[in-house]
């Protein structure tokens, strides 16, 4: 038995398995038949089980060198260290979508452990799927695993075999193996992208059945994972953006990263909406629109990174698998956006909204998420539509969506503030003191922000942030006050009670915290970066943006898989700018035997609480080692973004983390999220 | 020099890149600057700042040497427009076709806002008949049947 | 939106489709086609100084013959794929068309030994920092320009010629028959 047989062996039976849960689960929507229901839903854990065999293989052949399979032989060699070998499944197509069907094929088996085959009565346990939405959503998630399996057994084959296997192999991309956080990224990204198919799955279902009402809660928790995974996906690619790609910044409007941000915005617009349809039974169509724009979004972005019908870094252009997902995506919205036209004129939503509420704020929120996304999508596929047009070929980049995702940015902090304020249905007067404290936080923090010499952005988004502060803390103080004088216990005490019991709200002010944070640091480190670029010769210094730097010693270092050239810079702050930037940097330039003479960057940074201190090695003297060009970079609270990251994915992680029963019900002062 | 000799064997003939000769010219801020707005010829997803490809650098350094003889911004971008079409500026202009990108903003929330308004105008007129105070109802039986039935009365 | 959702999906898909229709999605247009070519003055590589002496300036040169103008560097590897088929058509058609090299970014010693290896013996000029390259807004090397008997850019090549190509390049400034 070889690892590339087993594989292959398992590769298809997965395809097998996942076609005969497909086939079951529609035997038994036609039939109506519980049967075939049980069948479907014990395939899945064999499908998986068959799926994690396949991807087991690939790291089995990996690990043992087996270059008699294609993958290996193109994308791994002996020299790779041992975290990159095993990393390496995905660190290309073939095996890119081995992990994405695995996962797919986890969630479906998550999926169908709560399918409910025996009787109606509910035991208690609220999410479980009722007999007629279940063969449905099984379906569609069985449809999705057929997809990513058939792509990979006929045309994307990660067990490919090579007639005559080279004794070493290509190597993992070197843009791989500089950073660890490369390891990391593309798994939360599928997670995040796959997580997605399961409230779509409910959707779908929800409408074949005509129930609409109930998929919103039981999905709730589904739909927090996923967008927790995408925005930890996004922050980790920033993340990984500056640290490596050697030009010190971390978004750069690429078209593969707007796919990326493009489903994590409409996952944001439906996350806010649902609670408009949990809370009052409204909005229904909009949230099969929003998830349906979401997974489809998933796919959109996949899409676009394998077919390379857009220019970017990061296209990678692998034949006909583009194709395949194109047609899986029309799939997914002629399925969502079909069903929900035949369902829209039933589902009768009745009430009325006042724009002053809670759900004003909501609806008006996922307004802006949902015009952030037509803007990326926009902008990301208009050059396509330029040329089809008229033949010329423009860019849209940067610039251009740094200038429109301000305002809407702007717009969407004020009412990330005061939403939660609000109360639901109606409101009075009794918020008005709470509205002049947040008019009065917006105020002074833009105020302040000027009085510090700020421009006038940075400082609105100064002000931006305290006023989400303080909206936080009123919420937060009003409920502590509240239940201490109701119950006679301490402020203290209060808090921690009402922290624990109310985690949704607690964790959904934590993400809000942690978004007012990502745009401030964004502000500032869009606004006050700062770029030069000097050769140094040996021994000489160069004095600048409050540092002195003096090139000390430039050499080469034989790393094995790579040679790596480095420079030595000795760094002293001289003034307030440079404060904390003291200390000796080695930056370096990575040469990889597979990418010739093109280096690749590994910066040396160094992280201080308010400022950055970048530098790149950009050019040396090949022939003596006697000077070296540098890039200095300085950008200010970059360290903060990536708080701001972890804050807004330990916020949903609070909210997400599994509480004692009893804690549904709501404690004085813990007002219903 | 050692250095010199290993990276002769390491690049040997598989260059994809052209040598360094002689060390770059120093690049202020403002380089960078002019640069970023500038799409890399050779890179299609990275702006002239951000590449380290060859046409970039030269790019850069062209950049600053339009700069210290004292050429504008709108100049330098010129500049390269003329060499390469409108495909090197990131910022598209705002006329012909690209101006719809720049509107997109405004459509998408009017489409959206548009679409939100009809809904609410629609959940509004079903949700009427049941926000009818009793009041209301009750005076609307009285005109029907006068007098009123007494037995929908109770309780 | 419940009535035109298909056409939206359809010309999404549309567009898409044709996106990957497309024989190469990378390819840009030149600008300079149709427009008179930039000129310049670059000293010429040792080899051909004897027959065509120091300095090559391009305005000279128009006016007899159409010009086929090729960016290269002994760096770049299509090139040399195409190195001996330029070789062949200059040495097959020197009397009725110009082939000019444009050496870019490259270091002169490197540049005379693809020289020697490949014998090219039509006169390339010596360009190591690559400003003709930006001017003629080049995105890459190898790239080649056909320029008529005005002066006038025909039609950019991007990417290695191949005996086809060529053919067609050369057609359409009016040799025929080659």
């Amino acid at each position: 038995m070889t690892p590339g047989l087993l594989g292959g062996v398992a590769l298809l039976a997965t395809l097998v398995l996942s076609l005969v849960g497909l086939v079951l689960a529609g035997l038994s929507w036609w039939a109506q038949d519980r049967r075939y229901l049980e069948a479907a839903r014990r395939v899945a854990p064999v499908a998986f089980l068959s799926a994690l065999v396949s991807f087991g293989a690939l790291e089995w052949a990996l690990l043992t060198h087996d270059f008699s399979v294609r993958y290996v032989a193109l994308h791994h060699s002996v020299k790779d260290p041992l975290w990159v070998t095993l990393v390496t499944p995905w660190a290309a197509l073939e095996g890119s979508i081995l992990l994405w069907g695995t996962l797919q094929a986890m969630y479906t088996w998550l999926v169908s452990r709560r399918v409910q085959v025996q009787g109606s009565a509910t035991t208690g346990r609220t999410l479980l799927l009722d007999p007629w939405r279940a063969p449905v959503a099984l379906g569609v998630l069985f449809a999705t695993q057929v997809f990513f399996f058939a792509v990979m057994v006929f045309v994307a084959h990660p067990f490919d075999a090579v007639p005559n296997p080279p004794a070493d192999g290509r190597g993992t991309n070197p843009l791989l193996q500089n950073h660890w956080m490369m390891a990391v990224h593309p798994v939360l990204m599928y997670l995040g992208f796959v997580g997605l198919s399961v409230p779509f799955a409910y959707a779908v279902a929800a409408m074949v059945a005509r129930r609409y009402q109930s998929w919103i809660f039981e999905t709730r928790w589904w739909t927090l994972v996923a967008w927790g995974f995408l925005t930890a996906a996004i922050f980790a690619g920033k993340w990984w953006s500056y640290e490596i790609l050697g030009w010190g910044g971390y978004w750069a409007w690429d078209p593969v990263e707007n796919a990326s941000i493009i489903p994590w915005l409409l996952a944001t617009a439906f996350l806010h909406t649902t609670q408009v349809q949990e809370r009052r039974g409204m909005f229904k169509p909009w949230n099969f629109a929003y998830i349906t724009l979401a997974f489809a979004a998933t796919v959109f972005g996949t899409f676009l990174t394998r077919s390379g019908v857009v220019q970017s870094v990061h296209a990678f252009g692998d034949g006909p698998v583009g194709s395949l997902f194109l047609a899986f995506l029309l799939g997914v919205l002629a399925l969502g956006l079909g069903l929900l036209s035949k369902v829209s004129g039933e589902v009768r939503d009745a009430g009325e909204v006042r724009w002053r509420t809670r759900e004003g704020a909501l609806l008006a929120g996922s307004l802006l998420f949902g015009t952030m996304a037509f803007v990326v999508v926009i902008g990301t596929v208009w050059p396509l539509v330029v040329e089809a047009l008229s033949g010329a070929k423009v860019s849209i980049g940067a610039p251009f969506f740094n200038q429109v995702s301000a305002p809407l940015g702007v717009a969407a902090l004020l009412l990330m503030g005061v939403g939660p304020v609000l109360p639901w249905r109606n409101t009075g007067g009794e918020i008005r003191r709470n509205l002049v404290v947040l008019g009065v936080a917006l105020a002074a923090g833009t105020a302040a922000g000027l009085l510090l010499g700020l421009t006038l952005g940075v400082a609105l988004a100064v002000g931006l942030f305290v006023y989400n502060l303080a909206a936080v803390a009123l919420m937060v103080g009003q409920g502590v006050r509240e239940r201490s004088r109701a119950l006679g216990v301490s402020r203290g005490r209060a808090f921690l009670e009402l922290a624990s019991s109310s985690r949704r709200r607690f964790g959904s002010h934590v993400v809000h915290v942690g978004f007012a944070l990502a745009a401030l640091t964004i502000a500032f480190s869009q606004t006050y970066r700062f770029e030069e670029s000097k050769t140094l010769r040996l021994g000489e210094s160069w004095r600048t943006a409050g540092v002195e730097m003096t090139l000390r010693n430039v050499g080469v270092e034989d790393q094995g898989n790579r040679q790596s050239v480095y420079a030595r810079v000795e760094v002293r702050g001289v003034d307030r700018r440079g404060l904390w930037a003291d200390g000796t940097y080695t930056t370096r330039l990575n040469f990889y035997p597979q990418m010739g003479n093109q280096g690749l960057h590994a910066p040396d940074l160094k992280y201080t609480l308010y400022n950055d201190y970048y530098l790149i090695l950009q050019a040396f003297d090949t022939e003596r080692g006697q000077w070296a060009t540098l890039r200095l970079v300085v950008t200010p609270l970059v360290l903060w973004l990536w708080v701001a990251g972890a804050v807004m994915a330990l916020g949903t992680l609070y909210i997400l983390w599994p509480s004692p029963a009893p804690q549904r019900q709501q404690a004085p002062g813990g007002a219903p999220a | 020099m050692r250095l010199a000799l290993l990276l002769l064997t390491l690049l040997g003939l598989a260059l994809a890149q052209p040598p360094q000769t002689t060390p770059p010219p120093d690049l202020s801020p403002e380089v960078f600057r002019i640069a970023k707005g500038l799409r890399c010829p050779v890179c299609q997803g990275e702006s002239a700042s951000e590449s380290n490809s060859g046409v970039a650098q030269e790019m850069r350094r062209l950049i600053a040497e339009q700069l210290a003889q004292g050429k504008s911004e709108a100049e330098i971008r010129q500049f390269f427009v003329e060499r390469y079409g409108p495909w090197i500026l990131y910022e598209p202009p705002k006329q012909g076709l690209t101006l719809w990108v720049w509107l997109s903003p405004l459509i998408g929330l009017a489409l959206l806002a548009y679409g939100l308004w009809r809904y609410l105008a629609a959940t509004r007129a079903r949700a009427v008949p049941a926000d009818v105070s009793e009041e209301e109802i009750a005076r609307l039986e009285a005109e029907l049947h006068q007098p009123p039935d007494p037995h929908r009365r109770t309780p | 939106m419940r009535r035109f959702w298909p056409l939206l999906v359809l010309a999404l898909g549309g567009l898409f489709w044709w996106g990957l229709q497309r024989p190469d999605p990378n390819a840009l247009p030149s600008v300079l086609v149709g427009k008179p070519a930039p000129t310049f003055e670059r000293p010429l590589l040792q080899p051909y100084r004897a027959e065509w002496g120091d300095r090559l300036e391009l305005g000279e040169q128009v006016g007899s013959r159409p010009i086929l103008i090729n960016f290269w560097a002994s760096w770049c590897l299509p090139c040399r794929d195409e190195a001996p088929l330029l070789e062949a058509y200059w040495r097959r058609y020197r009397d009725r068309l110009l082939i000019l090299g444009v050496n870019v970014q490259d270091t002169e010693a490197k540049a005379l030994e693809f020289i020697r290896e490949y014998g090219l013996s039509f006169p390339s000029v010596f360009d190591p920092k690559g400003t003709l390259g930006v001017d003629y807004g080049t995105y890459g090397v190898p790239e080649t320009f056909v320029i008529d008997a005005e002066g006038k850019v025909l039609q950019r090549h991007a990417g290695p010629v191949n005996e086809a190509v060529l053919r067609d390049m050369l057609r359409k400034a009016g040799l025929e028959g080659l």
